[in-house]
């Protein structure tokens, strides 16, 4: 499904220096595995989230990158979206005087005709989004608001997780998207995703807590440091880094 | 002939105006003898409402494009020429023509070359229930102008929607020089929303003087897309106290050369008065766009909510956009709240619409009329919000 190799992204920083974040990243998601990518804070887990779903700031100096076999770092955005790809953003963005149930639609229906689908008609998709959103716990002043326009932290999130339910990806980037949640909504995210397992989907969770995957259970966890994974191993791996933190790391990164 | 004496380079008000158009070409009156069939206009008519629709052709008022058998009895309503013959007391009273040619030097010309225009007076305690739609049509050749004169009157607690639109079946370069008076009355509540889409080469230039009544209310949405030169003055004297003005704006310079200019002078002079004026650009191309928004609260005027704010969008590296918020404040309990923002299209949006599937240009386009549709939501009656909608295009 997802084929990740030696993976080199810079950014520029305020200071037009170049700067590397990821420093060859390798990763292989199968299809209908879900993967736990864990790490500190600056390892560069959101830059590899979003150099997959394509955003521009990023410059790819190294690697690849291929989503069933076409390669994703060629493709616009939008494209990406229409192999399948979805990525639920850590910080989604507002916008003010866009509708979000109009937005929803015109995703939903800008995916449907790259796969040479007919639109759904308004009346089914009043029905199709009422139900999802019921699922996700917004109530319906939300699709008359604009796209994220003053929801709170949680709000957001559930309203990522709606477009998730709506858009049925075929592979799913969860960025952070525990990060502050309340339990409830922690389940709600944990028992939406869990809905769209079903053998075939892949699922990749970025996160810094053990907690989400208590509900979300990864059949593989990737400890990210300093742009690179620098160690891969079953659910176990969490628990661990639990317990011991970043640090350790570090030190069995020195030892090799 | 179209004599103003234009304005020296260091007029503050004037300072970023382009007259370029004005020194390349000369305009006069003349009479019109273009013709303008009932298609042409009724594809301007209002779609779901009820209207009355009266045609101005090159600023004259015709008749018979108009629905005058339609007209409610209680208001009285006529074209300016007629107005001057059967109310010319109420005219005089109410209109200007001793008019500052420095700060308003096209409407000081106005005063002498104006023509026709519409009077409107609605008595006390009447309430117009369908609007009343002022299309302008001008249909002028190379160096044509019409200039109007129009004086809307609104009794004690009446009440009237008006939109009034400029259109144009002409692609040369004429002129649409403009004057509207309004003064309502005690209670009254005015809603005026005016379309701007006149030729690609016109220049379009109109001057309008407000003084609303006692705990009246006056609101104006204005959707400026057209012409190459446009410039709207909005003068209002707050001098009665528990009068509500506001006045909104959208604007969308898209071709090379074009100039969209707003000046909104408001005068909180009584207390107990609440103006507010939001307005929304955006600057494509080698255009100009200019705010000018001042807000002057006198030192006896106390109790005054006042808002200003200006928000602009540049899509190009040759466009300009000029922004002047002004407040000068003498009272001491006021709450005025102003700001302006003059930035590009959000890349944040831009990436997070394009992830979802939404190509590039589609995402673009939804963006940029979301922008425009929080101001043009905020005309309250749907079926002209839907028209005005229609002219922004992206």
């Amino acid at each position: 499904m997802l084929e990740i190799k030696e993976l080199e992204v810079n950014i520029q920083d305020e200071k037009q220096q170049t700067k590397p974040i990821l420093r060859g990243v390798n990763l292989n998601i199968k299809p209908g595995e879900v993967h736990a990518i864990m790490g500190p804070n600056g390892s560069g887990k959101s830059t590899l989230s979003n150099v997959l779903a394509g955003r521009e700031d990023y410059e790819v100096v190294g690697g690849s990158a291929m989503l069933n076999g076409v390669d994703l770092l060629a493709l616009a955005p939008e494209e990406r979206a229409a192999l399948g790809l979805f990525l639920a953003f850590q910080y989604p963005t507002e916008i003010p005087g866009v509708n979000n149930m109009y937005f929803l639609r015109t995703a939903l229906n800008s995916l449907r005709k790259q796969k040479d689908l007919p639109p759904l008609d308004a009346a089914d998709f009043l029905m199709l989004v009422k139900s999802k959103m019921k699922e996700v716990g917004l109530n319906e002043t939300f699709l008359h608001r604009g796209v994220n326009e003053g929801f709170s932290g949680g709000e957001k999130k559930r309203n990522e997780v709606l477009q998730m339910l709506m858009l049925e990806p075929s592979f799913i980037i969860l960025d952070e998207t525990d990060s502050g949640l309340d339990i409830d909504a922690l389940q709600m995210v944990a028992s939406s995703v869990n809905s769209l397992r079903d053998g075939k989907r892949s699922i990749l969770v970025v996160t810094h807590y053990q907690r989400l995957l208590d509900f979300i259970q990864p059949d593989f966890i990737h400890v990210m440091a300093k742009g690179k994974i620098q160690k891969s191993g079953d659910k176990s791996l969490a628990l661990e880094l639990e317990a011991k933190g970043y640090g350790w790391l570090d030190d069995e990164a020195k030892s090799c | 002939m179209l004599m103003v004496e234009m304005p020296e380079k260091n007029n503050e008000r004037w300072k970023y105006t382009n007259l370029n158009v004005f020194d390349q070409q000369s305009f006069a009156a003349r009479k019109i003898t273009n013709t303008i069939d009932k298609p042409t206009v009724e594809a301007h008519r209002l779609v779901d409402s009820e209207c009355y629709l009266l045609v101005f052709v090159d600023g004259c008022f015709v008749s018979g494009l108009s629905d005058i058998d339609k007209l409610p009895s209680d208001i009285v309503i006529s074209s300016m020429l007629d107005a001057l013959k059967n109310h010319e007391q109420l005219v005089n009273e109410h209109i200007n023509r001793d008019i500052c040619a420095t700060k308003y030097p096209f409407a000081a010309s106005n005063v002498t070359s104006a023509k026709d225009g519409l009077f409107l007076s609605v008595p006390d305690n009447v309430v117009l229930t369908a609007p009343l739609h002022i299309l302008s049509l001008a249909t002028g050749d190379k160096g044509d102008m019409a200039s109007t004169q129009n004086l809307i009157l609104m009794g004690s607690h009446s009440e009237a929607i008006i939109l009034q639109e400029y259109a144009s079946t002409s692609d040369e370069i004429y002129f649409t020089n403009a004057v509207t008076t309004i003064a309502t009355g005690t209670a009254s509540k005015l809603t005026i929303v005016k379309c701007q889409h006149e030729g690609r080469q016109a220049a379009h230039m109109e001057n309008t003087f407000i003084q609303p009544g006692q705990e009246s209310e006056v609101s104006m949405t204005q959707v400026a897309t057209g012409a190459k030169f446009s410039r709207d003055d909005i003068v209002v004297t707050m001098h009665e106290p528990g009068a509500i003005f506001n006045t909104q704006g959208f604007y969308h310079a898209c071709r090379d050369g074009q100039y969209i200019d707003h000046h909104i002078d408001v005068e909180h002079v009584a207390p107990h008065t609440n103006s507010e004026m939001i307005y929304k650009g955006i600057a494509d191309k080698k255009s100009r766009a200019v705010f000018n928004g001042s807000l002057y609260v006198e030192q006896n005027a106390q109790k005054i909510n006042a808002v200003q704010e200006n928000h602009n969008l540049l899509l190009s590296n040759l466009a300009e956009v000029y922004s002047k918020p002004e407040l000068e404040i003498y009272a001491d309990d006021v709450k005025c709240r102003h700001g302006a923002t003059t930035g590009q299209i959000d890349q944040d949006a831009m990436f997070y619409m394009r992830s979802r599937g939404i190509d590039e240009a589609s995402a673009k386009s939804i963006l940029l009329k979301g922008f425009a549709e929080e101001v043009v939501q905020r005309i309250s009656h749907p079926s002209i919000q839907r028209h005005a909608m229609k002219q922004v295009n992206f």
